[in-house]
Formats: structure tokens, C-alpha cells, sequence
């Protein structure tokens, strides 16, 4: 069994240094995650929820997924059942603090104005496409371990991220940012 | 752009090329869409952004904080906990009520014989010792106007290392143990948030004695 079976093992027992561990090592994982389509507030809560539920139900993880899939999943429903009481984020105020910001151009870098713009970007992503660019991108998940996730099938979770990606483009060449930006 | 004409030009490899920069197709997979961009500039070109584009991504997402919320997450499961203790309180008293007449009435009986036994004790007929007796395992008993941390000592902790650590520290235990086990312990009133850092910091590397370390906000 993967070091994280182990603790999740542990933490079925009540171990609390177990648990200590393993919130160390997903915290900010779900937090980020839940960042994507709720408010800082709400993700903190998702966290806490999401740690809660893993204390309380340790025992039904049979390790028939990843526990990084196990725990996302957690947080996926937590997330939705947010968003069906009409917790939402932030969304587009975001952008205009970034693009109509007080800070003079010439005192920023280059870089990042793009980042910045490039986060704007991303907050006027819809919330599928947001939860499945980050999903590959930052938690470099498999297709499946993604469809498992986010509850559809395979290739839907394939061309949605097409989709995000392409819809993530045609938002930056909005703001003036072609696919000729240097990035990195 | 059109999905369904892109993807039958490439044979839908352009869809798995997020997953091809990330390393997390099957063998099969990635021998395909080795094989396909060998021969597709597009996909190449592709390829390329995808991987600037997660770059970017992840820069991003490490600058965001991430308030960690153990210490409320703690508070929380001991407020559940409590509740679940009560819970099960309620259904008890429930049961009893499905019980057959004597058992009820011989229950009955104990519980006055309890009842009685434990008054008499506390009012102490024979005058030996104090008359209460204060445990910190109960709710917080004294207020610290200091600040404090909650602390789980490890289980095989002794007695006197505890109090050699509170020595050291200026600290006393104000309240605990909670149900899972952790103090709250009041330090000297007038540190400033950088000296409790500091005293965080070195109980965390007492481990042989300190299970768990977190300052308590508000």
C-alpha cells in the first residue's frame, strides 16, 4: 500500500498524527482546488470539511483509487453541493481589478502583467473548465482518475479540456495576449 | 476552432497532448502520440504552448496562500465529537424505554443508589480533603489572557518532560485534555506573534514529546 493508504490505514484507527500528516500534505490541495469555483471563505470550509469527512470515514476508503482521486473526489462533491446552495466565485470582478488596476505599467514586469492577466483569464473560465484545466495541470492527474472526479466519462473530460484550453486562448487574445506571448 | 475536423485530422492525439506533457497516459497512448507528432507540426507547435501554458499555471497556483486551518478543524471534530456523545446519549435513553418492567424498575433502583452515593460524597460527611475536585478534563476552567497553543503531547510522554517544556516555555496548561487528547497551554502575556513562532518552532523539534503544535487564533 502507497505511503498515503498507510496513513489513511492510520487515521481509521484514530491516529491523530496521522491525521496531522495527512492534512500537511492535502490542505493546500483541496484549498487551490476549491479556490477555482468558490470564494477564499468557502474553499477554507471546503478544507475543513473535506478533513472532516476523512476523519469520520476513513474506514470506507478501500484503495481501489489513488487517495489523491479519493480526497479530490471528496472535494468535488463538497464543492458542488456549494454551488447548488448558490455559493459563487468571485468570477469576473477579479478581471477588472487586473485589468483596470491602478499600478503604472512601467513598474511591473512584463511577466508579471501576464501572470496577472493571465489569472484574470482563468477566473472567466467557467467553472467546469476551470475545475479541469486544474486538475491536469496543477494536480497532473490521469483522464480517469480526472472522470472519476468530475463524474463524466472519459472523453468528455478529453474535450472539455480542449475546450477550456481554447476558450482560455480566445480570452487572452481578447486581452491582447496571442499565443506569440512569451510565457515562461 | 472545430473540434470534431481537428480531431480527425490528428486522430484525436491533440486531445491527449495535456496529458502526454504531464506523463500520465498509458504506454500505449504515449507511443501513439510520439508517433503522431513526428510527423505533425501543428500538434508540435501545440505541444509546446500546452507546456509554457502549464508553467504559467502552476507558477500561479504556488504564489496563492493557503491559510492553513488545522487548529479550527480540530475545534470542529471535538464540537462533532461531542455531539456524537450526546447522540448516543439520547438513543440510550430511548433503549431503556423498550426494556421489560423489572429490568426498568432494577435500573431504577441502581441509578437512585448512584444518584444518592455520589451526593453524599460531595457533601463530604467525614471532611476529608477539598470538597471538589477540580479536573482540567472537563470545559476550559480558567481564562488565559495570554496567548495560547494547543498541544498533543505523544502518548508515552512523562510527567516531568511535560513540565520541563512549560518550564521552559513560561506556559501553563489552562485547559485539556480534550477528547482528542489536546491541552491548551496559556504563555506569558506581551509576546509578540514572532516570539510565539519561535517557541512553535522549537516544541516542534521536541517530538519525542510533542505530538502536535498549532498557535490558537483569536
Amino acid at each position: 500500500m502507497s505511503a498515503n493508504g498507510l496513513l489513511i490505514e492510520a487515521i481509521a484507527r484514530k491516529d491523530h498524527e496521522a491525521f496531522r500528516k495527512l492534512y500537511e500534505r492535502y490542505y493546500r490541495r483541496i484549498y487551490l482546488y476549491a479556490l477555482h469555483l468558490l470564494d477564499e471563505e468557502e474553499a477554507q470550509d471546503v478544507v475543513n470539511e473535506v478533513m472532516m469527512e476523512i476523519w469520520r470515514g476513513a474506514k470506507r476508503f478501500k484503495g481501489r483509487s489513488q487517495v489523491s482521486t479519493w480526497i479530490l473526489g471528496i472535494a468535488a462533491n463538497k464543492v458542488r453541493k456549494k454551488l447548488r446552495k448558490g455559493f459563487r466565485f468571485a468570477g469576473e470582478e477579479g478581471l477588472e481589478e487586473v485589468v483596470n488596476g491602478d499600478t503604472p505599467p512601467d513598474e511591473v514586469s512584463y511577466h508579471s502583467q501576464l501572470k496577472e492577466k493571465f489569472k484574470g483569464a482563468l477566473e472567466r473560465l467557467s467553472p467546469k473548465h476551470r475545475e479541469v484545466l486544474h486538475l491536469a495541470y496543477y494536480e497532473d492527474l490521469s483522464v480517469r482518475e480526472i472522470s472519476e472526479i468530475v463524474g463524466c466519462p472519459l472523453n468528455t473530460v478529453k474535450t472539455r479540456l480542449f475546450y477550456a484550453r481554447q476558450r482560455l486562448r480566445a480570452i487572452l487574445e481578447e486581452m491582447g495576449i496571442g499565443e506569440e506571448a512569451t510565457w515562461t | 476552432m472545430d473540434i470534431k475536423a481537428k480531431g480527425e485530422d490528428c486522430q484525436g492525439v491533440d486531445l491527449l497532448l495535456p496529458w502526454y506533457v504531464s506523463g500520465s497516459l498509458s504506454e500505449e497512448e504515449k507511443e501513439r502520440v510520439k508517433e503522431h507528432l513526428k510527423g505533425c507540426e501543428r500538434c508540435r507547435r501545440e505541444l509546446e504552448l500546452i507546456r509554457k501554458e502549464r508553467e504559467f499555471y502552476r507558477e500561479i497556483m504556488d504564489e496563492i496562500p493557503a491559510p492553513a486551518t488545522f487548529p479550527r478543524l480540530l475545534a470542529e471534530i471535538e464540537r462533532a465529537e461531542r455531539g456524537n456523545l450526546w447522540q448516543r446519549f439520547r438513543s440510550l435513553i430511548k433503549a431503556i424505554g423498550d426494556w421489560p418492567r423489572p429490568a426498568l424498575v432494577l435500573a431504577t433502583v441502581q441509578a437512585l443508589l448512584i444518584v444518592g452515593l455520589i451526593t453524599t460524597l460531595s457533601l463530604n460527611p467525614w471532611g476529608m480533603g477539598s470538597r471538589v475536585y477540580h479536573t482540567l478534563a472537563g470545559p476550559e476552567v480558567l481564562s488565559p489572557r495570554g496567548p495560547c497553543l494547543q498541544v498533543i503531547f505523544q502518548d508515552d510522554a512523562a510527567e516531568g518532560a511535560i513540565r520541563e517544556i512549560l518550564l521552559e516555555i513560561g506556559g501553563r496548561i489552562v485547559a485539556g485534555p480534550t477528547p482528542m487528547g489536546v491541552y491548551l497551554i496559556e504563555l506569558p502575556e506581551g509576546l509578540d506573534r514572532q516570539q510565539i513562532k519561535g517557541i512553535v518552532s522549537s516544541l516542534r523539534e521536541k517530538k519525542e514529546i510533542v505530538k502536535f503544535v498549532e498557535m490558537k487564533e483569536g
